[in-house]
């Protein structure tokens, strides 16, 4: 009897050696891999942005659709800081960088985007931040091993941001 | 022992130290993830504050002044900040949160650099000192040249300012240094013929009242323009001691201070000493923010061209019969019936803002009874940039400007090109005589 249960546990053991580990391993290889494709997709994204002064439906869906080749679905959120160069109409002379600059988000781009073009001016911000909202197949293993759960957990994520440098309109 | 038992043993103990390499290995991962995160920031961030400082400049008639500039700089500072906050993840509302990781931002100028560092301040409630960052004053590229009190402040280029006891009492001159025998200038120019001719004042007076030293004697083995003559390697080596000197007593200072860590000041390359000395700069540091396994400490060195400091001789372009603009270097130039040279600025895109008007020339106003300025941006020329050696930077003769026009240029295009240099500095406005 003794020795039945030590040999199931030694299988038991070796099993998690051997196949589960691994498995986490491959499958954190392959969270690295999306996540340095995210970043640098996302890094293009921006780019393109700034250099072109606009964001156009064409450029956002080609993005969106180059994030979901990497095998995972996303949430992309948008931060637009627009500077008003003329805050008070009266006051000149407001520099760039140190100006009022006030928000747009994900909503407006994406309602903008609608219609046409969503357009920006030189000297504005933008800032794009994508994460993944499936469960990949590391999060799920990792879940089991370690317990962890929670909706708000996600490990592929990717950011850019920058001052536009052409005027778009 | 029975083998299941070894077996058991065996991964009781592999199996701890496989999840502590994995648990190493993932965090190893993700320190060079956030290192390439922040390098990438860090490069973003100092591009845009160098953005900031060419629109601001470009957009403000009054950047010459120096208050308008120490504002303009400020400016760019807040430009970096906040890029630098949003690839960290920190609150840019909070400027201390992200100050805390920026041990010192230089602005590398004309003829010296500003320093936005951290300041000790006295506060007498709590009878301790407090730090608090701030553009410090700026340091000119002076250099100490006798006992007698004799100071010479250099430039980016072959102008320079001299004070000292010459013969007549403590007094202070400034100007250009040359080799009058290689400027041939079109003297029909007022601009390039005064400078020609206060220059060549200059640089006779200056041979004769500077201290002994050889490297202060200019003629043809010691041409000020030329990069590697002794002139020009001694001012960068002051440059460049002035510069680590001021930085690393800062960063020293602050390191045990702040930080209460030992930080110690980037060894810069050649490369970025270069970017130093040949345009305006911007070196930004960025310390002590933890990625992980280690803490984050890099800098990064960008040179700006698109401003109205100084007349760069490297990025003087000349717009041709046909209405293109060319490198001085492009073979477009040698066969060019006329060339007429200004300083890149002059091709970029100015912002222009108008008051709007009616058809009778009255002010168009708001409901709030203000009146509407509309901005708008305008060229100063309809010169389109030559696709050879603008856009693909594609030349016969790969040498340096200096070298192009000392041995490959035409007598033309020398007159061409010393014509528009000459004109150029003349009406650039310095500081130094302020």
């Amino acid at each position: 009897m003794g020795d039945s249960l030590i040999t199931i546990i030694a299988i038991f053991l070796a099993a998690i050696l051997m196949f589960v580990f691994p498995l986490v391993a491959i499958s954190e290889m392959n969270d690295n891999e999306a996540q340095a494709m995210v970043q640098s997709y996302t890094t293009e994204f921006v780019d393109g942005i700034r250099s072109k002064g606009k964001i156009t439906r064409q450029d956002y869906d080609g993005y969106v659709q180059k994030l979901s080749a990497t095998g995972n679905s996303y949430d992309v959120e948008f931060e637009i800081e627009i500077a008003d160069v003329n805050p008070g109409k009266k006051t000149q002379n407001q520099q760039i960088g140190d100006t009022t600059y006030y928000g747009e988000y994900t909503t407006q781009v994406v309602n903008a985007l609608d219609s046409g073009d969503y357009k920006l001016k030189e000297g504005d911000y933008v800032g794009v931040y994508v994460k993944n909202n499936n469960t990949t197949i590391s999060q799920m293993l990792k879940s089991v091993l370690y317990s962890i759960t929670g909706d708000q957990s996600y490990v592929i994520s990717a950011q850019a941001s920058g001052s536009v440098v052409a005027t778009g309109y | 022992m029975k083998l299941q038992n070894l077996t058991v043993i065996f991964i009781a103990i592999m199996l701890p130290i496989i999840l502590m390499v994995s648990f190493y290995i993932s965090t190893g991962l993700k320190t060079i993830t956030y290192q390439s995160i922040y390098d990438t920031g860090l490069l973003t961030a100092t591009h845009d504050s160098i953005y900031a400082f060419e629109l601001n400049t470009t957009n403000d008639a009054y950047s010459d002044n120096a208050e308008t500039k120490r504002t303009i700089l400020k400016s760019s500072v807040k430009a970096f900040e906040k890029g630098l906050a949003k690839t960290c993840g920190i609150s840019e509302y909070n400027a201390d949160e992200i100050e805390k990781y920026i041990p010192a931002i230089v602005f590398g100028m004309y003829d010296g650099f500003y320093m936005y560092a951290p300041s000790a301040l006295y506060n007498a409630t709590t009878n301790e000192y407090e730090y608090k960052h701030g553009l410090k004053n700026y340091v000119y590229y002076s250099e100490e040249l006798d006992d007698e009190g004799t100071v010479i402040r250099y430039s980016l280029d072959n102008y320079v300012v001299v004070s000292g006891d010459f013969g007549s009492g403590y007094e202070t001159k400034e100007g250009y240094l040359i080799i009058e025998g290689n400027w041939e200038i079109d003297t029909n120019d007022e601009g390039a013929k005064n400078y020609k001719n206060d220059a060549t004042t200059f640089t006779s007076w200056f041979n004769t009242h500077m201290p002994d030293k050889s490297y202060l004697k200019i003629d043809s083995s010691n041409d000020p323009e030329d990069e590697n003559s002794k002139f020009v390697q001694h001012k960068r080596q002051v440059i460049k001691n002035k510069m680590e000197s001021v930085l690393n007593s800062s960063i020293t200072a602050y390191s045990e201070k702040i930080m209460g860590q030992n930080y110690k000041m980037p060894k810069f390359s050649e490369e970025d000493w270069e970017k130093v000395y040949s345009d305006i700069s911007m070196i930004t540091l960025f310390q002590g923010k933890s990625i992980g396994l280690t803490k984050y400490n890099g800098y990064c060195v960008l040179n700006s061209s698109n401003h109205n400091e100084y007349a760069n001789p490297n990025l003087i372009y000349f717009i041709d019969a046909d209405g293109m603009y060319h490198d001085i270097r492009c073979k477009e130039c040698g066969s060019a019936s006329s060339l007429d040279g200004h300083k890149i600025g002059y091709f970029k895109k100015k912002k222009i803002e108008e008051t709007r008007k009616d058809e009778s020339g009255n002010e168009v106003v708001d409901t709030n009874g203000d009146p509407i300025i509309d901005t708008k941006y305008v060229y100063n020329t309809d010169a389109l940039a030559c696709y050879e050696c603008i856009n693909k930077g594609s030349f016969d003769t790969p040498t340096s400007v200096y070298e192009y026009i000392k041995e490959y240029a035409n007598n033309k295009v020398k007159k061409a090109y010393y014509t528009a240099l000459a004109r150029e500095r003349y009406n650039t406005v310095k500081l130094l005589s302020q």
